[in-house]
């Protein structure tokens, strides 16, 4: 076993680069609780961090894991290898130690006989501390054994343990001043206990002066974090777009925009349904929308496909309608609590005829907030539904972000019409379909005596009418597409906030994709960079209609184009090539319900810049 | 004034009156003798002489033939997609409680397809009229047999004659909780504009079975001409379980309204639970500083 110092000296190393710590125990033994403590309490000391968090699909029982990556510059993403592990039993040593770089520092629970656990590795710094023991012996509560390993580790890392204890009293307010002293008292003596034992087990008080001073500062006021997870960025985003009705049916891991929403909504006015399945929320979306009240829905892949005939008929019919598919690995009901991107062609393609639509996906939790509001502006704008890939990896990761004011995010559609600005309309003589240049026609709502019409899926002239006619179904088509046309030239012209890029504009091989492996992507495009070999990358956020030119225009004079994705088939990659983007293409896919590793990512350019 | 203080039937400005036939929209497409035609008529009817504002009325259907009713009518229309007229009309009313919300629809699209959104819309009370459109056979499809169909009936997708037998939607609703369960017949049109009116008059959600017969592909007319009555005074309203005993055992076919019952919809409920209900009385009308103010409560409780 190397001596304490060496491990001290290459932690402060690692921290300079930032450092990542990963706890993991059985569900049920609070390792979600002390993950998030140790987010809330990092992103409080002024740090950027992002969290990533693996949990079995059983209510109960079952292996979970919450890692806590953290730095003084914004992250990319939450992935990497581990410095510290915080182990609450032995299989937890056994399943995550890999994860943790040689070198690096494993705590784990005490064994009452003194003996180590089976296998420990002997590359990294393992030390005992007794957190059950305590919690039983100390504390006759066997609950707070992940408070007095978190105290543990607060000690490890010289964190200040006040704002551990501000959390728990926050967090377990509700429950009672007793259990809120009794995690209290754990934390101390954690704290306590690890401080005899690790001091100097790396500590942030070696930052320079200077950066503890920028720490300090943005902790203060001035530079406020927040501590924020996709979902929630998404429905933020959305309640400032203009959301005033939602519906949905639970369904991991798009379950807590539900309540979210059911929480938060009617504060703004708004209406909250938990419907009977996901038919019936998007079909009172598509009520509510006709209504003129801007709605959403939110669900995962097996959700998706029970809406793709009420994505036809909002296509068909013209109302503006926001669902979010918030990934999971499929197909059926696959992996509930694993990540996958695979439902790119559902969204883009689920449907029966030509049912052209809007799909868009963020690239990182922050994006949620901004694709969020976005996805309104668009549907509303554009009067057709705009599903929004998010991923379970972004559905779930926490990050610390800078507080933006209400004011900032609060952006509003215009209001489809409810005066009578009509085209002159008198009763009767309103064409709701009218065929315009662009495809979109001036839409009354119920209330204005100007716009009396009906709307429907079947198909339809000018007035809504239903009509059959060869020539209707042409021209009819051909507006439906139009508007998508008209979108996807606006985005080409002006492509802020619809793209990220990143990497040398002169570099030879190139990164492609979409969602949530922009961060690994741009993480493993910075190392290879640090190798000597220049990679850029483009992230496109709107998916349909896809920014076509833009692609090919990135994809011009590369020796290679690198295409990341979470599933097998390449759903991505096929797609560029079916509409139309020529180019080297390679593709690399993963299939294991886990996010790219930036390593994973490297690999496959450093092979490819060999070749 | 609030949204959820609007008038049960809102009304056209003062001195405007409509005729019957005002209210009507394009040409109906039914087979002539079809009995959609007399709801149609019921249904304008009750429009005219309650002077009903067509922009603040908003018409849902389903697919089949009942589903073009919307169409039929001059007002707001939503003609959606087969069965999920249910779903649809809960959402218009909820963003829009200010718009008088019907729904229509057929046996099929109700009672198979549209099935499992039944008891559920009746469960949140909300304050729509649903005229369920009772044929006892799927018309569009051209026969088929539909989950009221007697059995033993022969079709062409039931050559040996229907194998199940059939439901009872009144007494589906009577049991989900409905607080509004009537029946009505077709060629009865002036006892059906009646309880059209009723219905929508209730504040909640309404249940009417409306027996219409399919004179192309099961002619009911003589049937049920022979079957129909009038519920007499002496039925309660409020007692559920006459009310369960009239839909479930009665000889003939009585109409009329079996059930009715005040409870407190959706929206009262919600508005009742939710500390900010002074806002969500003001439903859906944006304010930029009360908007920007939330948003940062929300942002508030992150850091
Ligand atoms: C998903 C779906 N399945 C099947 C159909 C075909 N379909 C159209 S109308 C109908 C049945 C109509 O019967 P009913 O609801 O009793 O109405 P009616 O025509 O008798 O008024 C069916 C099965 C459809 N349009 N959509
Ligand atoms: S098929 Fe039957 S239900 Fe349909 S219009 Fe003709 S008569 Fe009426």
């Amino acid at each position: 076993m190397p001596a304490v110092s060496d491990a001290v000296k290459a932690l402060t190393v690692a921290r300079r680069q930032g450092m990542t710590i990963r706890v993991a125990g059985e569900s049920g033994e609070g390792v979600i609780t002390a993950g998030e403590m140790l987010t809330w309490a990092l992103g409080r000391a002024g740090l950027w961090v992002s969290t990533f968090r693996t949990y079995p699909a059983e209510i109960k029982g079952g292996p979970c894991m919450f890692q806590v990556r953290f730095d003084r510059r914004p992250l990319d993403s939450p992935m990497g290898p581990a410095d510290v592990l915080i182990a609450f039993n032995d299989e937890a040593v056994q399943l995550h130690q890999s994860a943790v770089r040689p070198g690096g520092v494993i705590l784990y629970d005490r064994h009452a006989d003194g003996s180590v656990p089976e296998g420990l590795r002997t590359d990294v710094t393992a030390r005992s501390v007794p957190f059950g023991q305590v919690a039983v012996e100390q504390l006759q509560n066997r609950l707070t054994k992940n408070m007095v390993a978190l105290g543990a580790t607060y000690a490890a890392m010289d964190l200040p343990l006040d704002s551990a204890k501000q959390f728990v009293a926050r967090r377990f307010a509700a429950k009672g001043e007793e259990v809120v002293s009794i995690n209290i008292r754990a934390l101390e003596l954690g704290h306590a206990l690890a401080r005899e034992q690790l001091a100097g087990l790396g500590r942030l008080a070696e930052l320079s002066e200077e950066e503890e001073q920028a720490a300090a500062e943005a902790a203060s006021t001035g530079k406020r974090r927040m501590i924020i997870s996709g979902n929630q960025a998404l429905a933020i985003g959305a309640i400032a777009g203009g959301c005033r009705y939602y519906a949905g049916y639970p369904i991991t891991p798009a379950s807590d925009i539900l309540e979210y929403m059911a929480a938060h909504l009617p504060s703004f006015g708004g209406v909250v349904v938990q419907t009977e399945d996901e038919m019936a929320a998007l079909g009172s979306v598509l009520g509510a929308s006709f209504g003129g009240v801007p709605a959403m829905t939110a669900t995962s892949g097996p959700g998706l496909s029970l809406m793709v005939e009420l994505i036809g008929l909002g296509v068909m019919s013209e109302l503006p309608a926001v669902i979010v598919d918030v990934q999971r690995a499929g197909p059926s009901t696959g992996m509930p609590t694993k990540t996958e991107q695979g439902d790119l062609n559902l969204a883009v393609y689920g449907g029966h005829g030509d049912a052209p639509r809007v799909v868009m996906a963020p690239v990182s939790v922050r994006d949620c907030l901004d694709v969020g509001r976005r996805a309104f502006e668009t549907a509303e704008a554009y009067q057709t539904p705009v599903i929004v890939l998010s991923e379970l990896v972004l559905a779930q990761r926490t990050e610390s972000l800078p507080v933006p004011s209400g004011r900032d995010i609060l952006k509003r559609f215009k209001p489809r019409t409810t005066a009578d600005s009509l085209d002159g309309a008198v009763n009767g003589a309103y064409r709701r379909y009218r065929r315009t240049e662009d495809g979109i026609s001036l839409a009354a709502v119920p209330g204005n005596p100007a716009g009396l019409h009906v709307i429907t899926g079947l198909e339809h002239d000018e007035y809504g009418h239903p009509s059959y006619e060869p020539d209707v179904h042409r021209e009819m088509s051909l507006k439906r597409w139009h508007k998508l046309e008209r979108l996807r030239r606006e985005v080409e012209s002006r492509p802020d906030g619809w793209v990220e890029r990143f990497g040398p504009e002169q570099a030879r091989i190139g990164l492609v994709g979409w969602g949530s492996t922009f961060g690994s992507a741009r993480e493993a495009a910075r190392m290879a960079e640090a190798m000597g070999i220049p990679v850029k990358g483009l992230w496109v956020k709107l998916l349909s209609p896809l920014p076509v030119q833009i692609l090919q225009a990135f994809v011009d004079g590369l020796e290679a184009v690198i295409v990341p994705e979470l599933n097998l088939s390449g759903q991505f990659a096929h797609y560029l090539q079916a509409r139309g983007v020529r180019g080297p293409i390679v593709q690399l896919t993963k299939q294991e319900g886990l996010p790219f590793s930036p390593d994973e990512v490297l690999a496959r350019i450093q092979e490819v810049a060999s070749r | 004034m609030s949204v959820l203080e609007t008038e049960v039937l809102p009304q056209l400005p003062q001195g405007v009156t409509l005729k019957p036939s005002d209210y009507k929209g394009i040409k109906p497409v039914w087979c002539p003798g079809c009995g959609d035609y007399a709801i149609l008529n019921a249904l304008v009817q009750v429009l005219a002489r309650n002077r009903v504002d067509p922009s603040k009325l908003a018409i849902v259907s389903g697919i089949g033939c009942s589903g073009r009713f919307p169409a039929f009518v001059k007002s707001y229309g939503f003609h959606g997609v087969h069965g999920r007229v249910l779903p649809v009309a809960t959402g218009l009313k909820l963003a829009r409680p200010d718009l008088t919300v019907l729904a229509v629809g057929g046996d099929g699209d109700g009672l198979a397809i549209g099935m499992g959104h039944l008891p559920h819309a009746v469960r949140r009370n909300v304050d729509l009229t649903y005229l369920l459109f009772d044929n006892h056979i799927y018309g569009l499809t051209k026969g088929q047999p539909s989950p009221t169909t007697e059995v033993g009936h022969k079709t062409h997708a039931s050559p040996f004659g229907v194998a199940e037998y059939p439901l009872n939607p009144l007494a589906l609703a009577l049991i989900a909780g409905a607080t509004f369960v009537g029946r009505g017949f077709s060629s009865h049109t002036k006892h059906l504009a009646d309880l059209i009116e009723q219905a929508i008059r209730h504040r909640g959600f309404s249940f009417v079975q409306i027996m219409t017969p399919c004179v192309t592909f099961n002619d009911m007319y003589k049937v049920w001409k022979e079957q129909a009555y009038e519920i007499g005074p002496d039925h309660d309203t409020s007692d559920f379980q006459a009310a369960l005993h009239l839909a479930t055992a009665a000889e003939g076919l009585p109409i009329g309204i079996f059930y009715q019952a005040e409870k407190p919809t959706y929206l009262d409920r919600l508005i009742a639970g939710v500390k900010e209900s002074e806002r969500l009385k003001e439903a859906r009308r944006y304010d930029d500083e009360a908007d920007a103010a939330g948003l940062d409560k929300l942002l508030e409780r992150l850091q």
